[in-house]
């Protein structure tokens, strides 16, 4: 196994290895371990092979030092000096040193970025049958095809994946079933778990408390189906529950929240009443809903209700407040580079929700937004805008908060105008056409409802049953389709085929309208891609189907030839434009 | 725009105009023109705040000598800051297109609750709290103290006002609630004390009902209003009941126990007093003799206890020598408060004239009615001379003086009810003896006969000839107005049975019956499934909502319904509620959707809109009856009976109607705006139910409507809420429920034309009653 031409850098006796003791050597570009008395090598680390090296921390009895490799295989070396700790210790040090010198000129250059790459296309197998077509047969450079056609998986895998919100009737589909033995069995799933956690966190303080420590999960879940939680119309008295704190602690916070009010102005039941009757004034009306109906069992379980109304709502809040960064950056996938810093969409109401609620606590703020809300109360949309403009505060507050926020400010600016003129001038079919093939179709329209005197049904039937398979006149004709024709694969290289030519024909088109520089030469570039996956795929295919499949030859490949003959005309049509207009 | 009503030029702050916001000018220039009251019905959502207001406006420009003032007056506070923001509206667009801006200075008057800026006493939640704060840094002994001795704490705004702003205008300009709390910083003065100055020379006030209904506010507060106003009553669908409440007592053990105490106190009071300085009584006795009323300018701080009668019915003469004396005064009392705990110790119900207890007291305890009419007056005067500054011990005690004034002022449209218990504890002694106004005129005449012309508008004043009559008052103008409307925004229907045929309904027979129970369950959660967004559901009582809900979570609705959406329920706790509310408008924002359960009647329905998605539906469960039994209420049907010939049943119906109209209508807020009505319960479909709705709802409200099923009212809506979420753009409706001033001025001349020729106005859409 070792070749003796290599180096000793350094041999070690007395290391131990998988309980046999012998002697460990740093070569030039290994490390190797060789039983005593022995003449062959063991162990054997190309350095290349190990990822990181590890040792037994000061002060442990053993003195040791562990290679990590790169397949996750590790090989323990432990130092038994007979003189003792201290040249157990200078021993090690020497192999540690040295190979932390050795190390790094070895290290091959893991590349991130390629261990990424090759994971997705793992993932994504029409990725990777793209990448063959594309890439391998050289129409696309690998750099190109990751920067265009794989972003979106490449961005997908950092864009967190999205959150399952809470459903509010959760509790209610634990269904209880009888277990035969008077006693009720509930389905938990872990989807239900979360819920309950997500929408309940003392429940999960709880859980982690008590779970495993102080009981088993199933005791667990046990209690909490015992628990107010789960049947609302139970009071909170029991002491030996240990919900009851949560339920304590739940109370609390709503207090908490009750009581620093409902920060919109409009909704505080409290400041409706301007001067309230004083006491003992009134009558009828005003005491009635003031009356007690005394049964505290429903007013707890109304209060339930709006508590886990409010939860469940929470969570959703929760969720909505921290992917709200994840839109722009899905945004920036559509929009050039570079100008990612608008986001398309109105984020007004969020904002204005988000100004509302940090109203709550801070007061300073509180007439701007007590003001706009009126303002949006007293607004009639179809009366129109009042015919004033808000000069004051009122409707600075009202722009700061409604950002119109765009990822193309040209597109925004200048409308769909340009759009439309590049779409009405290279239109494949011409006015004239259309208009001949309308006059046409329309003819037999006439035709067709002038004609009174269509055959009896008897003859219709007759007529069809002879042109069905099996009749008269269908002597000849053999059922099949396409699908049977062709041999399978074929058709799997067709597929793979469209895949790809939609792909590069989906980045070709949206290049248009080529606004600027950047677009100009993509367009250029995608347009010598066609032509290179024409030259490269296409033909190829078509030739290999002239020759094995003669009936159907081109008809497999019409279209794909009419897609980009309709690409290549656009093409042409915007250069001899772009010429024009240089001119 | 500018257009002309009636060849009055009237500036509107907008671009297009509604047909019946055009009618409703025109209707209430007539009656501003004859100088009469009028009512005047028309849907909410029409825009009728800015269509008063600009109306309003534009006739006291054009006539300044007719109409000097206008007074607005809302129900809640937010509903007071829309009018004013309103107002900002409309005079920021005179100023832009008017040659010569108007010139006219409005304003707002809240409690001191809303608009103190003192760092410590605005700090305070309650009202009471905040008032009674006030009064102890801000009274007049206080503030002599203050100059003795400099450690006595007083309010730095209100000194400041006092200084410089009682002199001073406040400039022209429409102030906010907040604007003038700004102002009132700027200028180191008391924005409510500026404001209450302020509302003398105004030309806008826009306030609450009480500033002008309750005699022990209107008299401190509206005392200089001028005779030319125009005073409006917003939301005016429950003015009777407020008017009632404002003049009705309640005294129960407690309160009894209380003025005992406060008694005992102010006896102790006189007795040191009379120790340390004898001077003071003496002086008050003086002034007694002579009758001389206390000189009110310096004393604004101080009238925390104003008369509770009515000012025609507070007597000017001086006051009666046997209560003159301080002492003499403190034992009458003593002795009232004895008759009054003799009269609670009563083990069955009783019922009387004021003027049997008139008689009562005077042969049991010897006290005559006179000086019965002089005990509010008596003890406020009391209460500065001994310099109190903390009220709220001597709440009890005030209201048992006010009890006595107006039991010895009224003899007529009052009675006197005792129970000794609550009805649904017959165990537990609870004594209560309700002094209880049955005619809602009392408080009202005096508005009546001093202004000139008082306006009472709402979205639903059907049967409008039942205000005339309870409010007892002679309209020239009575009009209600439909909604012109260019696509069929609102889906009434009346769903009298479940899909099991069982006919629902919340009269007192069913409205336990499981049946009835769950089908009104099923119901929702049908409607659940198929509206999107918000859900309002109107409960006839908070206990059948409670219940209700109990028997709907038994028998498993409830999980249903949260499959669908999230459940929000209205409870007792204002609090609560209102942070329930802010997540149902949460819930509904996020698009997740969620039912809202309240009760008709309550804070919920009376003061919350549910404009857009926040009210896609409105179910109401049962029709909103008042509680029958009660026995105020049973004094009450006797006395409109006797006096106004008003059929109970009549009666009853057109509370209950009213109310019905009111929960119903909180779902609609504008012509852009749709949402489904659903009244659940059979007795709907009667006639006499649904002739009382008001004109705009039943309009829409077809025969076919009228006895569906859950399943078929699901369908049709269905099919309506498809038809409802296409596009909806100002082109569609344009020449039909709105109108450009071209457009209005072709109408306005086809008019007419037509009149000229004798016949109707145009398409009915001015109906006179």
């Amino acid at each position: 196994m070792t070749t003796s031409s290599e180096d000793v850098l350094l041999q070690m006796g007395e290391v131990r290895y998988k309980k046999g003791d012998g002697t460990l050597y740093v070569m030039n570009e290994r490390l190797a371990w060789m039983a005593e008395h022995r003449d062959t090598v063991t162990v054997s680390h190309r350095y290349a092979d190990i990822k990181t090296q590890k040792i037994s921390p000061d002060g442990k009895p053993k003195v040791q030092l562990q290679v990590v490799l790169h397949d996750g295989n590790t090989s323990t070396f432990h130092f038994v000096n007979r003189q003792g700790q201290p040249a157990m210790l200078a021993d090690r040090d020497k192999v540690k040193e040295l190979l932390q010198q050795l190390l790094p000129n070895f290290k091959r250059k893991v590349d991130k970025d390629l261990e990424d790459k090759n994971r997705i296309l793992v993932e994504n197998p029409n990725l990777l049958q793209l990448y063959k077509d594309l890439v391998i047969t050289k129409v696309l450079t690998s750099d190109e095809f990751w920067a265009t056609h794989a972003k979106d998986h490449a961005l997908k895998k950092m864009a967190k994946s999205q959150e399952i919100g809470v459903s509010g009737a959760f509790l209610a589909d634990i269904k209880p079933q009888t277990d035969g033995c008077n006693g009720l069995k509930y389905n938990l799933t872990s989807d239900v778990i979360h819920c309950i956690f997500k929408t309940y966190p003392a429940v999960k303080r709880k859980h982690m408390e008590n779970v495993p420590a102080k009981m088993p999960e199933s005791e667990f879940w046990t209690k909490f189906f015992q628990s107010h939680y789960f049947h609302r119309d139970r009071l909170t008295a029991g002491t030996k529950d240990i919900f009851t704190e949560c339920g304590k602690i739940d109370d609390q916070a709503l207090k908490a929240a009750v009581q620093q009010g409902a920060g919109d102005p409009l909704l505080d039941l409290k400041k409706f009443e301007d001067v309230p009757l004083e006491e003992g004034f009134g009558s009828v009306a005003g005491d009635r809903n003031v009356v007690n109906s005394g049964n505290i069992v429903h007013q707890n379980m109304i209060k339930r209700f709006n508590q886990h109304s409010i939860m469940v709502l929470k969570t959703c809040a929760n969720v909505n407040g921290t992917p709200a960064t994840i839109p722009n950056g899905a945004n920036m996938a559509n929009g050039p580079l570079g100008q990612s810093t608008y986001t398309n969409g109105l984020n007004g109401k969020g904002a204005k929700h988000a100004a509302t609620d940090s109203a709550t606590g801070t007061n300073i703020d509180a007439p701007q937004t007590k003001k706009q809300r009126l303002i949006e109360k007293i607004h009639y949309e179809d009366l129109g805008d009042p015919l004033i403009d808000h000069d004051d505060d009122a409707l600075q507050s009202t722009n700061k908060s409604k950002q119109f926020e765009l990822s193309k400010v040209e597109r925004y600016l200048n409308g769909p105008l340009q759009n439309n003129m590049y779409e009405n001038h290279n239109d494949s079919l011409n006015l004239d056409d259309v208009q001949y093939k309308l006059v046409r179709n329309s003819e037999s329209w006439l035709d067709r409802s002038a004609q009174r005197n269509v055959i009896c049904s008897k003859a219709a039937v007759n007529a069809l049953g002879e042109l069905s398979p099996g009749g008269s006149l269908m002597r000849g004709f053999q059922e099949q389709s396409a699908g049977q024709l062709v041999p399978r694969d074929f058709q799997r290289d067709l597929r793979h085929l469209y895949l790809s030519l939609l792909e590069l024909l989906k980045h070709f088109w949206n290049c248009f309208p080529p606004t600027t520089e950047e677009l100009e030469t993509k367009l250029q570039r995608m347009h010598e891609t066609l032509q290179r996956f024409k030259m490269a795929k296409l033909v190829p295919f078509e030739n290999r189907a002239m020759h094995e499949l003669s009936p159907l030859r081109s008809s497999l490949t019409q279209h794909m030839n009419m897609l980009l003959r309709t690409a290549n005309s656009k093409y042409a049509t915007w250069k001899e434009r772009k010429l024009r207009n240089n001119r | 725009m500018k257009l002309s009503v009636d060849g009055l030029l009237v500036y509107f702050p907008y671009e297009y105009i509604y047909p019946e916001q055009y009618a409703y000018m025109l209707e209430l220039k007539r009656s501003l023109d004859a100088k009469g009251h009028c009512l005047l019905e028309m849907p909410s959502g029409t825009g009728k705040t800015a269509t008063l207001l600009s109306l309003v406006v534009a006739y006291m420009i054009e006539h300044p000598e007719t109409v000097r003032k206008l007074i607005y007056c809302s129900r809640t506070v937010p509903e007071i800051e829309k009018v004013i923001a309103e107002l900002q509206n409309l005079m920021v667009y005179y100023e832009r297109n008017a040659p010569v801006p108007p010139g006219f200075t409005g304003l707002v008057l809240s409690s001191r609750k809303n608009m103190c800026i003192h760092p410590e006493v605005s700090k305070e939640r309650e009202g009471k709290a905040v008032d009674g704060k006030c009064y102890g840094l801000t009274a007049s002994y206080i503030r002599e103290r203050h100059e003795l001795d400099a450690e006595v704490p007083i309010c730095q705004y209100f000194e400041g006002f006092t200084l410089e702003g009682k002199e001073s205008t406040l400039p022209v300009g429409v102030y906010s609630i907040d604007d003038l709390k700004e102002y009132g910083r700027s200028r180191n003065w008391c924005p409510y004390f500026v404001a209450r100055y302020a509302i003398a020379h105004a030309h806008i006030v826009v306030y609450s009902y009480h500033y002008l209904l309750d005699p022990k506010i209107a008299q401190v507060v509206s005392k200089e209003m001028t005779r030319e106003s125009c005073v409006v009553f917003d939301e005016a669908h429950n003015i009777d009941n407020v008017c009632i409440d404002s003049m009705s007592v309640k005294i129960n053990r407690r309160t009894v126990e209380r003025s005992t105490n406060a008694l005992n106190q102010l006896t102790k009071l006189v007795q040191d007093m009379r120790d340390e300085d004898t001077n003071r009584l003496n002086e008050e006795y003086q002034r007694m003799v002579q009758g001389l009323k206390d000189a009110s300018v310096q004393r604004d701080t101080d009238m925390i206890l104003a008369n509770p009668v009515l000012p025609n019915d507070v007597l000017t003469e001086v006051v009666p020598g046997n209560i003159r004396n301080a002492d003499h005064f403190l034992s009458f009392l003593r002795r009232f408060i004895e008759y009054i705990k003799t009269r609670l110790r009563v083990h069955h119900v009783v019922q009387e004239s004021p003027a049997g207890f008139l008689k009562d007291v005077s042969s049991k305890i010897c006290i005559e009615r006179k000086p019965l009419r002089f005990c509010a007056e008596r003890l406020s005067s009391l209460l500065r001379t001994l310099e109190i500054s903390d009220m709220t011990e001597f709440g009890a005690l005030t209201l048992i003086t006010h009890f006595a004034t107006l039991v010895s002022t009224y003899t007529k449209g009052f009675t006197i009810i005792i129970e000794p218990f609550d009805d649904k504890t017959p165990t537990v002694s609870n004594p209560i003896m309700h002094f209880s106004c049955l005619d809602s005129s009392i408080a009202m005449a005096p508005v009546f006969t001093r202004f000139q012309t008082v306006v009472i508008t709402s979205g639903t004043l059907s049967p409008m000839d039942m205000y005339p009559k309870i409010l007892d008052f002679d309209p020239v103008v009575m009009s209600s107005f439909t909604m012109t409307l260019a696509r069929p925004c609102l889906l009434p229907m009346i769903v009298s049975k479940g899909n099991d045929q069982v006919s629902i309904s919340s009269k007192f027979e069913t409205r336990e019956d499981t049946a009835v129970i769950r089908n009104y369950g099923q119901l929702l959660v049908e409607v659940a499934k198929t509206v999107p967004d918000g859900i309002v559901c109107f409960f006839t009582s908070y206990l059948y909502l409670e219940s209700v809900v109990a028997s709907w979570y038994d028998q498993g609705i409830v999980d249903t319904l949260l499959r669908y959406k999230l459940l929000f329920i209205e409870t007792q706790d204002n609090a609560e509620t209102s942070y329930a509310l802010m997540n149902y408008v949460k819930a509904c924002d996020c698009g997740r959707g969620a039912v809202l359960l309240a009760v008709a009647r309550g804070k919920v329905s009376e003061g919350v809109d549910f404009d857009h998605h926040y009210g896609r539906a409105v179910l109401m469960f049962g029709i909103p009856y008042v509680y029958t039994q009660s026995r105020i209420l049973k004094a009450r049907l006797d006395y409109l009976r006797d006096q106004f010939q008003i059929r109970e049943n009549d009666f009853l119906t057109f509370d209950a109607m009213r109310h019905a109209a009111q929960c119903v209508g909180r779902a609609l807020r504008g012509k852009t705006d749709y949402g489904i009505m659903i009244f659940a319960d059979k007795r709907f479909s009667r006639q006499d139910k649904r002739s009382r709705l008001p004109k705009w709802i039943q309009e829409h409200l077809v025969d076919s409507f009228c006895n569906l099923s859950t399943e078929e009212a699901v369908q049709l809506a269905r099919r309506w809420l498809r038809r409802m979420a296409q596009p909806f753009s100002r082109e569609d409706q344009l020449g039909i429920s709105l109108l450009t001033l071209a457009q209005l001025e072709t109408m306005e001349q086809e008019k007419l034309e037509r009149q000229a020729q004798g016949k109707q106005g145009v398409g009915g859409e001015v109906q006179e009653l």
